[in-house]
């Protein structure tokens, strides 16, 4: 927050057109053309200490920041691609909190600074494709869920874990519109959640996270599609039966629980085959568990993945 | 003037996806953007084209047999994209076209332009008098089949659809009560 003192600001200027600055000059200035944007730099966010991992990371280029933050699919803040980053700024992340609770020994609540400074944070950078066809590669900054799991115990009837996004239909756009059952809801069978590729990410880029990209804080399962790795997460619950998921209640016969990465099941409306990296000329061949064959495969033992897709 | 006025139609849109291709940076997926955007400008100019009988000002000064033509060639540039999309390669596009009825349905309402194009001259609506009317209601068949084609690939959102939708169910109930 270095350059940008909120607190001291709001207080001259009225909030809303504050917030909204960026907003509001750019529409002033662009007309139809938005390309003026790009003359706004994004402003820099906190920066975050971390370790940087070799065991999971992939060596790939990874993408720009600004395909990163302007490339997004977060129906709160609108359907639109771009949306995500022009509404950035209507998800209020103040007094964020992140409560642990259900099927557990010690219940838990982490509010943003615990969220920083409670786990020793590593860099991953992880492939992510997105259930349209298209992928990019992410330096998320975070720690695995496991973590949190070794502290609240989860109990022996515990099977899965349950999460679920912010509910704000005051000020998120998207959510003033029932275009999904709100609020957003995710969930994973109980190994999956506890396997060490499933991270619980609070920045990228190694900074806190961008609004646009789920501040304060998401999972990213990287072996599934992008949808299940749930933004701005406020609860994370431990249950007994497969929970509700927002795309699979939205449309079970194209969205299933698992929704793990398999160019072999396509989507009923498009092909999974294939994926477009964002920024490449040719598409490339997506890979089954999107290239995380080898540390997932054991998790689907004896499961037909055609049927549980 | 009339022509000129028309071809506008075409230009406008022409050097806006160009201007933004190569000078918007914030287009990160630029076959996606390229793709969706030549498929709402067509779509729009067919509403536009069946809209214009409503307006007298406007049935002056454009000319529908050229704009039908311009809808066709974004249409077709639409599915020049779509084959770019894929590096223009084959085996994907059969692969998709086996397996995806939206993309059957792209192609199907595609060849539905032909006649019309086709037919698009002084001398066919001469000779095929009352015909050519009845071959051009074609038009209504192809922005239904189009508004399907749209319909399929949506995920939740149907905001702008249904934009579509309700001008189209209002230009319909116009041109009924006009006939």
């Amino acid at each position: 927050m270095n350059k940008y003192n909120l607190d001291k600001e709001h207080q001259i200027t009225n909030k809303t057109l504050f917030d909204n600055r960026r907003k509001i000059m750019k529409s002033m200035i662009s007309l139809p053309f938005i390309f003026s944007s790009n003359l706004f730099s994004m402003p820099s966010r906190q920066k975050l200490k971390f370790n940087k991992d070799i065991e999971y990371s992939t060596n790939e280029e990874t993408n720009t920041i600004k395909q990163i933050t302007s490339y997004n699919n977060f129906y709160e803040l609108g359907s639109g691609k771009r949306d995500p980053m022009l509404n950035a700024n209507m998800l209020q992340t103040n007094n964020w909190k992140l409560t642990i609770d259900g099927l557990v020994e010690k219940p838990l609540v982490l509010d943003a600074d615990d969220l920083i400074k409670k786990f020793q944070l590593e860099e991953r950078i992880y492939r992510l494709r997105c259930v349209e066809a298209w992928s990019m590669v992410v330096p998320w900054i975070g720690f695995e869920l496991k973590r949190i799991m070794d502290i609240v115990k989860p109990l022996s009837n515990a099977k899965y874990v349950a999460f679920q996004s912010i509910l704000d239909r005051e000020h998120l756009p998207g959510q003033k519109r029932n275009i999904l059952n709100w609020p957003y809801q995710e969930g994973l069978r109980i190994d999956e959640a506890a396997h060490p590729l499933t991270l619980i990410s609070v920045g990228l880029y190694g900074q806190v996270l961008p609004n646009q990209n789920g501040s304060p804080v998401r999972l990213i399962v990287p072996w599934k599609y992008g949808f299940k790795s749930i933004k701005s997460l406020v609860k994370i619950s431990f249950v007994e039966k497969e929970p509700i998921c927002t795309w699979n209640e939205e449309a079970p016969n194209e969205y299933g629980f698992y929704s793990n990465v398999n160019p072999h099941v396509a989507h009923p409306r498009w092909s999974q085959k294939r994926e477009r990296r964002i920024g490449d000329f040719r598409k490339r061949d997506t890979l089954m568990f999107n290239g995380y064959s080898k540390f997932v495969n054991n998790l689907y033992d004896n499961m037909d993945l055609k049927k549980h897709f | 003037m009339k022509k000129f006025f028309t071809y506008t139609f075409f230009i406008i849109p022409f050097l806006y996806i160009t201007f933004n291709l190569f000078f918007n940076s914030n287009i990160i997926n630029i076959q996606a953007y390229l793709i969706t955007s030549s498929g709402y400008i067509a779509l729009s100019l067919i509403v536009i084209i069946l809209f214009i009988p409503n307006i007298p000002v406007l049935y002056k000064i454009i000319d529908r047999r050229l704009l039908g033509l311009i809808t066709f060639i974004f249409s077709f540039i639409h599915l020049i994209f779509y084959f770019f999309d894929n590096n223009f390669n084959l085996a994907f596009l059969k692969d998709d076209f086996i397996n995806l009825s939206f993309i059957q349905i792209g192609y199907f309402t595609l060849l539905l332009f032909l006649p019309l194009i086709l037919t698009s001259n002084d001398v066919s609506k001469k000779n095929l008098g009352n015909m050519w009317y009845k071959i051009h209601k074609l038009i209504y068949l192809i922005l239904v089949l189009s508004m399907i084609h749209y319909y399929m690939i949506i995920k939740a959102d149907y905001l702008i659809f249904s934009f579509y939708l309700l001008a189209i169910l209002v230009i319909f109930f116009l041109n009924y009560r006009r006939n």
